[in-house]
Formats: C-alpha cells, structure tokens, sequence
C-alpha cells in the first residue's frame, strides 16, 4: 500500500511539474510576445555586454532595433533565410509574384537593369540604352565581361532570347512586354527593340519582377521544367542544391560586380509567421521577415537578434467605385477620406511600422507630391455629409470589404476605420474578402462601396500607381467592372480621369510626364476616387552579427548581406 | 477466395463512379466562388486584350461544360494538366511534394496505432487505469492538432530548442534520395546521421497529429475489446486454461482490430489532406502547402490535380483495407 501511495504521488509530482512547465513556459511565451517595450530602450553597457538600440533613417526611413551582445567569434560562412514564401519552380518567367517573392530569382539572376534604393534605373546586363525617334525603338547595349554560372559568357543573344521568351504567354508579363514588336540584335552587344506604340514604363520595367536575363543555349537545350530544376543565370549565387523547400546557394566567385561576402545562402520555405519567429529564435536560421508585430518587437528585445523595419513601396488604399448612389456622391467620399485619423491607426495599430501618405505616390516615387496633404478633419467631414442630407442620427449606409491576416492587421485597420466613420455620420458594415475575391469583384462591377487594398509599385514610375490603379482604361481600376457591367457612373468622372490621367502614359517629355502625373495623382484623391492611407513597413529579424540594410522595394538580397 | 472477380468488378464501377463524382465537384467548387485566376496571374500593365489572350489559352474562355470534357479527356490520359501559377505539369508537382506529406502520415499512424493499441487494450482490461487513460483520451480529443502544433513549437523548438521548428532535416544533412522517404532512404543508404536529424524532424509534426488519433484508436480498440472479451470463444478459451495474455493478444485483439483497421485507413486518407496546416506550422514542405498556395491563387488545375489524387488514393487505400480484413478475419468475405 505504501509502495503504490509513493509510485502515486512520484506520478503525481511529474505530471505536475511537466504541466507546470508547459503552462508557464508557453505563457511565458505568449507573454513575452505583448512587449513592445523595446522601442523605447536606451542604451545600457555592462562590463562585457553592451545593448545598443540605434535608428538610422536611408531615403526610405528604416527604423533599427538592435540587442548586441559583442563577443568575438569566427564569421559564419552560411546565411539561412526563414523564407515567408513557397519555393516551387525556379523558372524566373512563370509565375506572377509580389516583390518579396522574387528575391531568390533575383539572387540566381541578374536582371537588364538594376535599381537603386531611391527607385532609380542604372545600368546592369545593359549598360546603357538610347531611345530612336518618335520614342518606339530602343538600343540597348549589353554589357561585356559577364559570365553565367556555367562559364559561358552573356551576350546580347541571351538578351534577346530572354525578352522573346518573357513575351510569350502564358509567361505572367508576357502582356507587359507584349508591347516590343519586334527584337534584333544588330552585333553580340547590341539589341534593338521596336515597339508597337510608345511606352514610357518599358525602362522601368527592365528592372522589375520578371526582368531576367536566362542563358539561352541552356534554355533551348533542357527546356522550361527542367530550367526551373536547375536553373543557370548570372548572378551573384548559384544553386548547390534545390528540394521542395530548400534551396541551397553557394557564392558565385566570378560574379562581375565582385564576390558576395557570405559563401553560402539557404532559403528555407516557412510559410507561417509564428514559426519564422521560432526559426530566429531557437537559432536554425539567421535571418526572417514579414513575421508578427508583436513577435518583431519580442525578438528584437531578445539578445543576439536585432528587428529593422522598413517602409516600402506599398501602399494601403481605399478604392471607391462610384457604381453606387452613396458612392457616386463626391461629398460623401470625401467625407470618408476626412474622417480617417491616419496618425492614430499607424501609431495605435500598426505601433509606427507606417507612414501617413496623402496620394497614391509615396515618398520616393517619381511622381511623389511633398505639398500635398489631406488632413485629418472630422468636422469637415460631418459638414459635407450634412450637405447631402446625412448625419450622425441619419447616417450614409454602406458596406466596405476588406482582407482578413492578408496585410498587416487589415482587419483592425478597418475595423478602427469604421468606427471613426459611425463618429461623423457614416454607418459601415465590414465584410471580409479574399484577395481572389476582390479581383472578381472588381473585374465584375460587383465591388462594395469602398475596398481595402495594398498597391505595390516598386518601380516608383507613376504608370504603375497612379496610372494602372485610377486610369479608366486599365484592367485594374475600379473603372473596368463599372464598364464591363455597363454601371451608371454616379460621380460622373470617368471621362475626365481619363483625360487626366492618360498622360502618364502617352507622354513623350519625361519632366511633363511625371507633372502630369504629380497632378493627376493630386486630383483623384481631391475628387475622392481614392482614399490613401499609409504606406507599409516590412518587419525583418536577423541575427545581430548580420550586417545588411532591406531594401526599399521589399527584396531580400544576400549579395548586399554580410557578417 | 475472400475476394470474388464480381466484387472486384462491382468495386472497379464504384470507384470509377466515385472519381467521375470527385471530378465534377473539384471541377465547380472552385468555378462557383469568386475569383479569377488569370487577375490573380498577371501584374499590373497588362491589356484587357491579353487577359483575353491569357483566358483563351487556359480555356477559360470557354463554356464550363466545354472546360470539363477537356479536362475529363486529360484526365483519362493520364495527364493532370499544368498548373496555372507555375506553369510545370501538376502531376510533376504533386509527385515533388507528395513523398513528405506521406512520410509524415505513416509515421503518425504508426504512433498511433503503436500507442492506440496498447491504451486501448490496457483501458478494457484494467478498469482503475481506464479512468486515467479515459481522462488523457478526452484531452486528447478536445485539443486539435495544430494547437498541439503550436504548443510544441514554441515549447520544444524555441524555449527547450530539444528539436528543430521546420523542415525535414538540417541544412547541411545530405540523404540520397531513393524512395523519396527520408528516413527509409537514410537507412537503405547506411546515413545513420541522416536517420537520426530526420527522425529528430518528423518527431513533433507526428506527434502532433497523432494525439488525437491515437485518442479514437484506443476509443475503438477499448470498446471492440470489450465486445470480443464477452464472446462465448473467450470464456471456453478461459475455461480450457489459457493464459490471459494469450487470450488478450492471441485470441481477443485478432478480432477486436477490425475497427480500429478501418479506423486508421480513413484516418490515413484523411490525414492527407488534413496535415496542411500542421505541415504549414512546422514549415514540412508537402503537399499542404501547395494546396494552400493552389487554393489561395485559384490555380484550377493544381487543385482539381490534388483532389483528383486525393480520392484515388483514398479508394485505393479502402480497398486494401477491404483486402486487410480477408487476411485478418479469413471469415471476412467480399462476393
């Protein structure tokens, strides 16, 4: 009886003890989670531990948040990446994709042109470019000395090859670059292109998503599937080794702008942002990103790992189609943008990971408008409402869609915005949606009254902000369901956004250009078509001993990353 | 002979009838909620005449019925289609996948058979302990699987870091690949390291998962037991003198498996397509994850591709169980 009371009571005291340890080790977790506290740390030193917490501001403002413990240590040779994203195929042109997605192309490949943090095109595969008359032709002159990973050199055949295959459906831009009629190479460093009608986003676009240059004898000789298995391009890694969900690089030594300084990058597929948060942490990979605002502000307290969070070239908007009577009435629509406490939502939602912006260009795009701002102004917004009859006891009704874990805490975002709107008179009913969904609905002309979106233009040229997201003629504007469903036009603007718009894309004097687009951008939110709302930071983690500044437009580029 | 050729024919019209039924449901479900594949495909500076372009080359600008039969006459060619986002066959995709996803589940039914079996047994046998193990099974039941997920995770993986958070071995940990099961190919390959980071890898992703099967299991096995151990066979077994354990092992366990054999075919199939979200959590690069990325990019044939798999997997694995109990049960016939 004795024997069995003290097994009993040996049991006993182990699952307590095992119960005890989960409950206060995962709380304890779950606990850390919720301080934020870290922003406001100082600098503290002990004898031989320093903490530093420092912020550097670069074009696009990055706040740093660092813990250092300095210890000397051998430099690592390998960087493991817990990558927010699915790595399926490596085929540069088959998939559309958001900015991050393409950093290991982008690690893999070199692209025509590359861009700088301020958004601007320079020279990369091409070294230079000229336009011919009347703007619908273009030279472009490829750069001699560059070698893909197999030792053979790149030439302006790979180039050509390259634009003829990403013209070819159903690669993802092939309607992108559709516009090049034609493609000669007139000597091994010289491509011309004819285009069928002017387009002044073309040079941008050499520098953007797709914009690969592929080895063409490669190419022909394996075919796209297995191109994309094991893929051969220019740039500052090669692949060692691919495997559903990992891929191995290993430093690419003749490189032509120079080695990169770790030998060997891994990008490793975690798709949920909790467990990224679990890889920094528990030390399998050195570097995440795109995790938790509050698991960004716990791991970057925690020694050994420091937080950067990087505004980017994404932009949170409200699109308003004027389908709808409410809608269609611009008092109300303005009323809608006035009444939005943008500071508020960044500072109590988004804990300062955004910045307020006024257009659809943010700080850093070409067309950027720094004496533009639209003010935070409830009063004014309760007095348009009363000039169309509405009030807080007879509010406007309407139901807005948003996403749902889709963008950084979109739902709360609307959510407060909602709330702002019962404060002057507007009664909204929140409705989520997927981003398929939103497509369709906005193809369809079966959009609600005003939709959460997240604009992302990494070129900085307004043709893909303000041009494709507000242009009549664009398949991604609120516009193209109106039309395609034959809607009634309640603000009566569609003529004149058009008109206002279209130079942005049809004009030839570059400085005219982006004016016209300084306006135009101006002039959509004055009329209240859209409601602009922060542009997004990107939260990354790594290992405090990495050195490496994001990038702007969102990509992940070892090359620029050392120890 | 357990098995008749006119079942095998019956069973033969039942899963074509079940694939065609599969066939038409993956086809609509996804045709009937909103979103556009081809809006979800492109960037922005596209023309409305290249969309066009894009929908005609997908066939999407074709009538629904007219899509079908396309699909339907690739399907009987063996040919699942190319998948819309990546542009690579679906079945090449599938097949890169789908060895992680079913490592994972078998390992997670061996546990929980393993451990299934033994509670289940123990729970109608002894009825002091049956309390304890009813208590742990309700636990076990009531706590889905990707919060044991989350729980070990954090716990494991980030606090006591006993084992990894992601992947299916390190970074680093070659094992050559002959099956495409890692642990299996580590052994056949004499990579005992190998084996060891693998094994370390599969541990809380099973375990996850196999909590609350091993839960139904010793439910089934306990309440089948109980039935069995009342059988007249049993207590002439018990009057002739046999020993206990012969009779529970030998004698009652034969027959009371029935259930669970059932039991753990559905789960297999099940577990399947319902790890996607343990494997997304341990970041385990199977099949649930490009479900999910298929799904969340309407990528019709990607999924139609998965689902098609699916059910066929599942019909073969309920026709093997049916063959299973023939073997077991020789009294088991199927006409």
């Amino acid at each position: 009886m004795a024997d069995k009371s003290t097994r009993r009571n040996f049991l006993s005291t182990v699952g307590v003890g095992v119960a005890s340890a989960v409950i206060f080790g995962v709380g304890g977790y779950f606990l850390g989670s919720s301080g934020s506290r870290i922003i406001e740390r100082t600098v503290t030193q002990a004898a031989q531990t320093a903490t530093v917490t420092r912020t550097q501001t670069v074009t696009q403002p990055t706040t740093v948040i660092t813990t250092v413990t300095e210890t000397a240590a051998a430099r690592p040779t390998r960087l493991v990446i817990a990558w927010p994203f699915e790595i399926v195929t490596l085929n540069p042109y088959r998939f559309s994709r958001n900015i991050p997605v393409e950093s290991p192309m982008a690690t893999i490949y070199d692209r025509f042109l590359s861009q700088t943090r301020d958004l601007l095109q320079v020279p990369g595969v091409v070294e230079s470019w000229e336009w011919g008359a009347e703007k619908t032709s273009l030279d472009l002159r490829v750069r001699k000395g560059i070698k893909f990973h197999d030792g053979t050199e790149l030439t302006a055949e790979d180039v050509a090859f390259s634009l003829a295959t990403m013209k070819t459906p159903p690669n993802a831009y092939a309607g992108v670059w559709g516009v090049i009629s034609d493609i000669q190479v007139v000597n091994p460093s010289l491509v011309r292109l004819t285009l069928s009608r002017f387009d002044p986003s073309i040079i941008a676009w050499m520098g953007f998503l797709d914009a690969f240059v592929v080895p063409k004898h490669v190419w022909e000789r394996v075919g796209p599937d297995e191109f994309g298995k094991n893929p051969v391009g220019s740039g500052p890694y090669k692949v060692k080794s691919y495997r559903p969900g990992i891929l191995e690089l290993e430093r690419f030594d003749d490189y032509w702008r120079g080695a990169a300084a770790i030998k060997e990058v891994v990008f490793k597929e975690v798709l949920d942002p909790r467990s990224r948060a679990v890889e920094v942490e528990a030390g399998t990979s050195d570097y995440t990103l795109e995790v938790d605002i509050n698991d960004f502000q716990r791991l970057s307290s925690l020694q050994g790992l420091k937080g950067v969070s990087q505004l980017v070239t994404d932009v949170a908007i409200l699109m308003i189609p004027t389908y709808y009577p409410e809608t269609g009435d611009e008092n109300v629509r303005l009323a809608m943008h006035y009444a939005i406490d943008k500071e508020a939502i960044i500072n109590n939602i988004l804990r300062g990971h955004a910045r307020v912006v006024h257009t659809t260009e943010a700080p850093g795009y070409r067309a950027y408008d720094p004496d533009f701002k639209f003010p935070y102004d409830p009063a004014k917004a309760a007095e348009l409402l009363s000039k169309s009859g509405y009030s807080k006891s007879n509010p406007v009704k309407i139901t807005v869609a948003t996403f749902k874990g889709s963008f950084p805490r979109d739902y709360e975002v609307m959510q407060a915005i909602v709330a702002m709107w019962a404060e002057v008179g507007i009664e909204a009913q929140l409705e989520v949606i997927t981003i398929a969904q939103h497509f369709e609905m906005r193809n369809t002309g079966k959009m609600k009254h005003a939709h959460f979106y997240v604009w992302s233009n990494a070129t900085g040229d307004p043709i893909n902000s303000v041009g494709h997201s507000q242009w009549p003629n664009s398949p991604f504007s609120t516009w193209r369901g109106l039309k395609a469903a034959n809607l009634t036009d309640y603000s009566g603007l569609m003529n004149q956004a058009t008109e206002v718009i279209n130079p942005v894309f049809l004009e030839k004097d570059e400085e005219k250009r982006i004016a016209a687009a300084r306006q135009a951008a101006r002039w959509v939110v004055e009329k209240g078509l859209v409601i602009p709302l922060y542009q997004l930071a990107q939260l990354h983690i790594m290992k405090r001993d990495v050195k490496y500044d994001p990038w702007p437009q969102g990509w992940v580029l070892p090359y620029y990353m050392s120890y | 002979m357990a098995i008749t050729s006119y079942y095998l024919f019956k069973r033969i019209l039942q899963m074509a009838a079940a694939l065609l039924g599969t066939s038409l449901v993956a086809f609509l479900i996804f045709r009937i909620i909103p979103g556009d594949p081809v809006s979800l495909m492109v960037g922005p500076g596209v023309t409305e005449e290249y969309i066009a372009q894009l929908k005609a080359y997908f066939k999407l600008d074709q009538p629904l019925i007219i899509q079908y039969l396309y699909w339907v006459a690739d399907l009987l060619s063996l040919n699942l289609g190319t998948s819309f986002r990546y542009g690579s066959s679906v079945s090449s995709l599938i097949f890169e996948r789908l060895p992680a996803t079913v490592e994972l589940v078998l390992f997670t039914l061996m546990i929980a058979v393993f451990f299934g079996v033994i509670t289940g047994v123990v729970a109608a046998v002894r009825q002091r302990v049956n309390t304890v193990i009813q208590a742990l099974t309700i636990s076990g039941l009531a706590i889905p699987h990707f919060l044991w997920a989350i729980i070990f995770v954090i716990f494991f993986a980030a606090i006591l870091k006993m084992f990894p958070a992601s992947g299916r071995v390190d970074i680093g940990v070659n094992i050559q690949t002959v099956t495409g099961f890692y642990l299996i190919d580590a052994l056949i390959t004499g990579n005992i390291d190998g084996f060891f980071n693998a094994l370390q890898h599969i541990t809380l992703p099973a375990i996850s998962l196999a909590i609350g099967m091993t839960a139904f299991i010793q439910r089934t096995l306990r309440s089948s037991m109980l039935e069995v151990l009342r059988e007249d066979y049993i207590l002439t077994d018990r009057m002739k003198g046999h020993s206990e354990l012969y009779i529970i092992f030998v004698r009652s366990l034969k027959n009371a498996l029935m259930p669970v054999i059932t039991l753990t075919g559905v789960q297999f199939t099940f577990l399947l397509g319902g790890s996607a979200i343990v494997e997304r959590i341990f970041g385990w690069p199977g099949m649930g994850n490009l479900l999910f990325t298929a799904v969340q990019y309407r990528d019709y044939t990607l999924v139609q591709g998965i689902l098609m798999f699916y059910t066929f997997i599942t019909i073969t694995v309920n026709f093997l169980v049916d063959i299973l109990y023939t073997y077991i049960n020789p009294k088991v016939e199927f006409k």
